[in-house]
Parts: C-alpha cells; sequence; structure tokens
C-alpha cells in the first residue's frame, strides 16, 4: 500500500524551480533515501511534503487523502513527522519538557489547563522510554542550548518519533556527527517497526547505502535516478552529478 | 481504573521547600500584618494586590506564549467602566454583578482584539495592539454621556457583597481583593504547570517545531490571549471600586506600559515576578510621588532602565534565585 504519493510536484522561488515535476510513490515500511549535491532541492521537497511549504504545482497524497494544500499542524495530526537538518528545539526548555511537548502534539490533552503536567504518569513513562534509548534520559532537567551538538541532533529524532508517526521525514539526521554518534542514529532508526515509513535525506553515503531499500537522486529540482542502491551506485548519470565529470554536456543535454 | 503513578522530579523535596516557604510567609504577611496597618498602607496594599493581578495577565501573554502587547490596560479599562457604569448609571452595586459583567465584556474585547491583534506578528503585532488600544481610549474620552469623558467616571463606592447588615469599609474590601487575588494565582499557576501552559512555553520558544508536532500555533495563542483578558478584567473591575473613579488614561498605552514594567521588573516567564514587580513598582510609585508630586515619572523611568540594564530576568528572580541557593546550601 501507498503512504505517499507526490504527483508532478513543483516549487518555485521566484523565477528559480527549486523542484520541477517531481513524482514518485513511497509504499508502507519502505526507507527511502533522498540524496543529490547541495541545492538540488531536497529540504524544499521535505518542506512540500510536511507542509512548511506549499507547493506551486502539482498533488500530494497520504494514504490517498490529498494534503497539497493542509498546514502542517494538520499534517502531524495526520502522522507526518520530520526532524530538522538545522536543529529546530525548544533550546529554553529542559530535554524532558522537549520531549513532553513532543509526546502531548497530537493529543486534545495539550489544551488541558487546570491539571499540572506532572500527573499526567503516561506521559512521563513514555519520555523515559523514548529518552533512554540514548542516555539522555539522565540529563533530562538539563537546558537544551547546554547540550552537544551530538545530543541536540539525537533529541532532534526523538522529538519527530514521540507521535509515534506513520511517517518519518528525517532531514540530514547525522550532519556534522562524528562516527559513534552517527551509528547511534543509525541504531535508532533500524530499531523502528515496520509501521513507520522513513524518508531520508543524507550526504553520509554509508547511511545511505546500509539504511535504504531505495533511493532517490535529486539534482537541480529533478529526479534523475531511482532505484535500489545497487542500481543507483552503478548508474552513470549519478555518477557524473557527484563526479562533476561532463556536468556541462549533462546540463546541455538537459535543457 | 488506576491512574499512573505522578512523576517524581531529580530534584524532589527541597524543590518543594524552596517553593512553599516564601508563598506562606508573604500569605501570611497578607492576611494578618496588613490589616493591622494604618489605612493608606492597606490602601496601598490593596492596589499592589490589584495590579499584581494585572501583571500575571500580561505575563501570560509576555513570558509564556511570547506575545507583546501594548494594548493590555484596554481590557483592564473596559472592565473597569463596565463595572462603574454599572454602579453610577444604574444604581447596581452588587460586587458579583459588577466583576461579571466587567469580565465578560473584557473577554469580548480580547477576542475580537486578538483576532485582530494576531494576524500579524512580532513589532506589526505590537502596533496593532496599540493603535486598538487607543481606539478604546478615544471611545471613552468621547463618549460623555456614558463615560464622562476626560472628567473621568466618579463616585464609584466600595461595593457590597450582598450582605446589608454587614458595614463595608476597606479593610473588608482589602480581605476581597486578597482572596480574589488569591484565586487568580491558583488559577494562573496551575494553569502554566499544565500542558496548555507547556505548550504555550514551546510556542515561545519555536513556532516552526511546534507546528511540525501537530500544535494550531495560532489556536494557542488566541486562547491565551482570552484568557489574558479575562484576568486583566477582573484586575480592572477591582481597580474601579478600590479608586473610585475611572479615566480615560486607564485604557490607554500609558497604563499598558506601567503594567508591562511592573511585569519585567518582577520577572516575566514566573507567576510571581510579576507580583513582586507590582510590589516594588507601586511601592515606588508611591513614596516618589509622596517626595516629588510632579517628577515621580522620571524616577519610574529610572527604574526601568535600570532594571533593563542590570537586572533583565526580574527582580523577583534574583530574590527566588538568592534564595534557592540559601536553601541549598544548608544541605537537607
Amino acid at each position: 500500500m501507498e503512504v505517499l504519493r507526490v504527483e508532478g510536484v513543483s516549487k518555485r522561488f521566484g523565477g528559480v524551480y527549486s523542484l520541477q515535476d517531481v513524482s514518485f510513490g513511497v509504499s508502507v515500511g519502505e526507507r527511502l533515501a533522498i540524496i543529490g549535491p547541495n541545492g538540488a532541492g531536497k529540504t524544499t521537497l521535505f518542506n512540500v511534503l510536511a507542509g512548511q511549504l506549499s507547493a506551486t504545482d502539482g498533488r500530494v497524497y497520504f494514504f490517498g487523502q490529498e494534503i497539497t494544500r493542509l498546514p502542517p499542524h494538520r499534517r502531524a495530526r495526520l502522522g507526518i513527522a520530520r526532524s530538522f537538518q538545522i536543529s529546530n528545539l525548544f533550546f529554553n526548555l529542559s530535554v524532558l519538557d522537549n520531549t513532553l511537548l513532543a509526546i502531548q502534539g497530537r493529543r486534545a490533552r495539550s489544551f488541558q489547563m487546570f491539571r499540572t503536567i506532572e500527573t499526567y504518569g503516561d506521559m512521563f513513562e513514555k519520555a523515559e522510554r523514548l529518552l533512554s534509548t540514548t542516555d539522555l534520559w539522565e540529563k533530562r532537567d538539563d537546558l537544551v542550548r547546554n547540550m552537544s551538538h551530538g545530543e541536540q541532533r539525537n533529541l532532534e529524532i526523538i522529538l519527530s518519533l514521540a507521535s509515534q508517526p506513520k511517517v518519518l521525514l528525517l532531514d540530514e539526521p547525522t550532519a556534522g556527527l562524528t562516527e559513534g554518534e552517527s551509528a547511534n542514529i543509525f541504531k535508532i532508526l533500524s530499531g523502528l517497526g515496520l509501521e513507520t515509513t522513513v524518508l531520508f535525506v543524507a550526504h553520509d553515503m554509508d547511511l545511505v547505502l546500509n539504511a535504504a531499500d531505495r533511493i532517490i537522486v535529486l539534482h537541480y529540482g529533478h529526479i534523475i535516478a531511482e532505484g535500489t542502491p545497487k542500481e543507483i551506485q552503478a548508474d552513470p548519470k549519478v555518477k557524473e552529478v557527484y563526479m562533476g565529470i561532463k556536468q556541462l554536456a549533462y546540463d546541455a543535454a538537459t535543457h | 481504573m488506576g491512574r499512573a503513578p505522578a512523576y517524581r522530579s531529580k530534584r524532589g523535596r527541597l524543590h518543594k521547600l524552596i517553593e512553599i516557604v516564601p508563598h506562606l510567609v508573604i500569605a501570611l504577611l497578607l492576611l494578618f500584618l496588613v490589616p493591622l496597618q494604618p489605612t493608606y498602607i492597606q490602601s496601598l496594599a490593596t492596589k499592589i494586590l490589584i495590579f499584581a493581578i494585572f501583571a500575571m495577565s500580561l505575563d501570560l501573554l509576555i513570558g509564556y506564549a511570547g506575545i507583546m502587547s501594548l494594548g493590555h490596560a484596554a481590557f483592564f479599562g473596559t472592565a473597569g467602566y463596565a463595572a462603574g457604569i454599572l454602579v453610577v448609571r444604574y444604581g447596581v452595586d452588587n460586587v458579583w454583578l459588577g466583576l461579571g459583567f466587567g469580565i465578560l465584556l473584557a473577554t469580548l474585547v480580547a477576542a475580537v482584539f486578538g483576532i485582530i491583534a494576531l494576524q500579524a506578528r512580532g513589532i506589526y503585532s505590537i502596533l496593532i495592539t496599540f493603535a486598538l488600544g487607543q481606539l478604546l481610549y478615544s471611545f471613552a474620552t468621547k463618549w460623555r454621556s456614558v463615560t464622562n469623558g476626560d472628567y473621568g467616571l466618579w463616585g464609584i463606592p466600595i461595593p457590597a457583597l450582598g450582605l446589608s447588615s454587614f458595614e463595608w469599609n476597606g479593610t473588608c474590601y482589602y480581605y476581597f481583593v486578597f482572596l480574589t487575588f488569591l484565586v487568580c494565582y491558583f488559577c494562573l499557576y496551575r494553569l502554566v504547570k499544565s500542558p496548555f501552559g507547556k505548550s504555550l512555553q514551546g510556542i515561545r520558544e519555536g513556532e516552526s517545531r511546534m507546528r511540525a508536532l501537530g500544535y494550531n500555533i495560532w489556536l494557542f495563542k488566541y486562547v491565551a490571549f482570552i484568557i489574558a483578558g479575562m484576568f486583566a478584567g477582573a484586575a480592572g473591575v477591582l481597580y474601579a471600586y478600590h479608586s473610585g473613579i475611572m479615566t480615560p488614561g486607564d485604557l490607554a498605552v500609558a497604563n499598558s506600559g506601567f503594567v508591562m514594567l511592573m511585569a519585567i521588573a518582577g520577572g516575566v516567564g514566573t507567576i510571581y515576578g510579576p507580583v513582586i514587580g507590582a510590589a516594588l513598582i507601586i511601592t515606588i510609585q508611591y513614596y516618589a510621588s509622596i517626595l516629588t508630586p510632579n517628577r515621580w515619572p522620571l524616577i519610574l523611568g529610572g527604574v526601568f532602565v535600570l532594571t533593563i540594564m542590570y537586572a533583565r530576568a526580574g527582580v523577583g528572580v534574583y530574590f527566588f534565585k538568592l534564595w534557592k541557593r540559601v536553601l541549598e546550601g544548608w544541605k537537607f
């Protein structure tokens, strides 16, 4: 079954197309990697899928329901969660408060005004479970702004996982991390069940080749290749784009 | 069905003690010591408690939801005028009717203003709250048959509580304000610690993340705006009865700035901060106006500048931190 369906999506900023006529589908449980050089439109694609931007043209479907014009909070409520390339956390709140906010986001409970948050034992248990996958539970009372980059990246992923999303969009989860820290992120990813579909953007080829079932290669807003890791590794066009060989010839051929 | 056990903070009992002791001491002082003081001190304390409610309500916007407002006095003034008009023009001196009508009107005004002000963001939103406040100000000056215009709506008596056999005086009214203050403090204290209050803090810290987590940001801000207007309205009604007169100035930007000064001087983002700020600013205002009847705003302005430069987190917050360090030093 298809979780996401993208049909002819374009996104234009003034005269520049960040995405042009992009179409693909994602089935339940798939791990789909989106790769491409800087400025290829990967983050724009995530913004269009999660609702931070709306497409100039084309349509986006979630389990057959059109969500092209839905605001981000409505999409989040349907079950689309995302992480951000540049850590987008509540820096002046504690790790625990960050996690609690993520857990209650999809619940009507967040409008409850007269019961202190401490009395919701179930939310704290869930926060403990989530944070215990890393060593963040021990640091739960620390302010996020005082944590290391690696810890913030971990929290970034935990926040997007907290709502038990059906689709998880991870924008460069391992950017700027050491090898050990990246391995930790990979561990979290591979621990996810197949009820969660994962789309991720990454420059880290180890992560892409190990974690992805399928790869989509974006270049100047176009999909130039799509296939299994093996197929992509063998694809001459991808080699050109990444190695920069015959770049000009390629550009001339496609425009 | 049993509820899951409540979460226990790592900080535990000491943390509770740190919070409870100052609350208890101040409550006991207000309950027993203030009524024994001369009338002018009682009146000063009444005014402090009224403005404490007002400042707390503004703090819900500034310190929690991250919404700046220069029109908060509009709700305060509307409610005060509403209660005053009820007494002066229609002879209704029942305090519950006054409070009910005043708060209702303030809430309605907040509901309308909120729709407009929250369309814009940042500095534009502040300008809209400012403009809407001034709109009500001109209403109050021009609608003379009802508001008495620039002369002010005077002759508002201390209300009866529905007990006719009882002689109402300043001390009784002080206790009434104190009780109302306790109710408001408790409600707001619960509110900021509730899931809703945490959500407001999340919005203050990062709107885009909150949206991505499924929060309808606009709705949260709007509800917070209305609640803040409600509490400001309660303060406005109490103020009308206390001062005996409502003037257009009570609705205007100067009063909004005055209450913002209290909230910031005491410490926004905490519920006790604005209370301490109100006590500080009103006491300074009182004694400064005795010292120099014409130049006291200069002194208040100086206090504001000094606070912003050297105590941006708020005096109340510094007191609290100091007290915490003392207790932790004792090693329980």
